[in-house]
């Protein structure tokens, strides 16, 4: 893709950045980004909501706040259409629980279904939190259990028991809200959400963007319950093993087992905010966090070796 | 007895869950899952291997023909073969023996060396205490340990002792565990030596 630029364009793709931002005046810039998934659960209803949470999740991992949304679907007109109304409330559900308005939308014919949303949102021009922003000997912290990836593979094989769905669909609708207000009124170095590329490579466009490496300690990591099993019984996306190829030669693993690295590279969906922080700020962002139910775990820290994810357990 | 499980263009998790199911029917003798990508591929030797089955994966242009054997309880296809007599060993010292420690270290890279040519191996060898160092930098039987642990012998290291001996960072071979899972190991009904 040709690289686009403009002094208005403060943030583009050069940064493997979660969405680009836009300046308009001295105090106020654009954030936009599009996303769109195939279901990855039964009921059409959460699909919506997890699609919506998703998609919203690149603006708050900016530190912006969204405003207006529009959405984006494809349909097979054959299936009952009841089903296309349940994943569009869902997702209006969601919206409406972020304070973002939904503008309009689009849908076109398709075998099979798929929906996102288009969001704008908006950021102080001085306040964009990015990949790029990171130092040395900082703390990282993760604000949700992995796990997405392959707990959605164990359900579409109908292996996967009601509570655990239930923890799964929990994760997924969560929105990333609470975490980006307290992390942008503590302010923090960086910060991306954790999505397509799976932990380890979330944290490696921040090693690359930010020319530092990290270490990070896997017993600290938090999982979703029954990941480790499924994650050794095989029931695991490709995506993951595709996520492990391209970052073989940046990750170091240490005594970590392969149920442990595979989850490390598990796509997520809806996933969490990857947050690098000072470690003088450490204990508060941590307070925050909590006293707005948002449980941040603190996983490693980054190093000066660019060029290197070590993972000790 | 032989079952074929044809998997070809399914995508994950379809060839692990039609394979899971066709072990779960048969009652011994072999299965072929066919499978035409490498993510089926892995996906379905690590099932087998979760089931402590023998695998293995014969390769014809861009098919994989995987034989499980469900006879054998025998994970992983490199040759060396895991006893199920002794199914767990517990290390409470970095030596063999009570003694002179010069003996006690030579016996004890003798105990490793030979359990790697050994047909018979344990499931799991668990350390604690002092044990913790023979899993660590500098411990005389690394690659010995690395060899059994490629043949599928789960290799534990207690994190508490670990902690004391400040040894967390220098841990080369295997995963860290806690007493709630090494007492588990213990008690569950396997047979246990503890050296």
């Amino acid at each position: 893709m040709p690289q686009v630029q403009d002094p208005k364009l403060l943030v583009s793709g050069s940064t493997m950045d979660d969405a680009g931002v836009y300046q308009i005046n001295e105090e106020q810039a654009l954030v936009q980004t599009v996303d769109f998934l195939t279901p990855m659960v039964d009921d059409p209803y959460v699909f919506g909501q997890v699609a919506a949470a998703n998609a919203l999740s690149d603006v708050y991992a900016m530190g912006g706040k969204p405003l207006t949304a529009l959405n984006i679907s494809a349909f097979d007109l054959d299936m009952d259409t009841v089903i296309l109304q349940k994943i569009l409330a869902g997702g209006a559900a969601t919206l409406q629980e972020a304070g973002c308005l939904l503008v309009g939308g689009h849908t076109i014919q398709d075998k099979e279904p798929k929906y996102g949303l288009a969001v704008t949102g908006i950021v102080h021009p001085k306040e964009i939190i990015t990949n790029a922003g990171a130092a040395p000997n900082a703390a990282l912290l993760l604000t949700k259990p992995l796990g997405s990836g392959i707990l959605s593979t164990a359900l579409k094989g109908d292996l996967l028991q009601e509570n655990a769905l239930e923890e799964l669909t929990q994760v997924m609708t969560t929105l990333n809200h609470q975490a980006s207000e307290v992390m942008q009124r503590i302010g923090v170095l960086a910060a991306t959400d954790v999505t397509g590329f799976g932990l380890l490579g979330h944290a490696w466009e921040i090693c690359a963007s930010s020319d530092v490496g990290m270490e990070l300690y896997f017993n600290k990591i938090p999982l979703m319950s029954g990941v480790v099993d499924f994650a050794n019984m095989g029931v695991i996306p490709g995506g993951a093993y595709t996520n492990r190829r391209y970052l073989e030669d940046k990750v170091i693993f240490n005594g970590i087992s392969e149920a442990g690295q595979i989850i490390m590279t598990d796509p997520q969906t809806s996933g969490g905010l990857l947050i690098v922080v000072e470690e003088k700020k450490l204990n508060s962002l941590v307070n925050e966090l909590r006293l707005k139910g948002v449980e941040g775990a603190v996983i490693g820290k980054t190093t000066d070796k660019p060029g290197v994810i070590n993972v000790i357990s | 007895m032989r079952d074929t499980v044809d998997a070809r263009g399914m995508d994950c998790p379809q060839p692990v869950i039609i394979t899971k199911n066709a072990l779960e029917k048969i009652s011994d003798g072999e299965l072929v899952t066919i499978v035409d990508n490498e993510v089926a591929r892995d996906n379905v030797i690590k099932l087998a291997k979760s089931m402590s089955m023998k695998v293995t994966v014969d390769q014809q242009q861009d098919e994989y023909y995987i034989r499980i054997n469900k006879d054998e309880s025998l994970p992983l296809s490199s040759g060396l073969d895991v006893d199920d007599k002794v199914a767990v060993v517990l290390f409470g010292n970095n030596v063999l023996g009570t003694g002179n420690e010069e003996l006690g270290e030579t016996l004890i890279k003798s105990f490793f060396y030979t359990m790697v040519e050994s047909d018979r191996k344990p499931k799991i060898l668990m350390f604690i205490n002092k044990g913790v160092y023979l899993t660590c930098e500098e411990s005389p039987v690394l690659a010995q340990l690395m060899a059994l642990k490629e043949a599928g012998v789960d290799i534990l290291s207690c994190g508490t002792c670990l902690d004391y001996y400040h040894l967390k960072d220098k841990l080369c071979v295997g995963d860290i565990t806690n007493m709630y899972t090494i007492l588990e190991n213990l008690m569950n009904g396997e047979r246990v030596l503890t050296l």
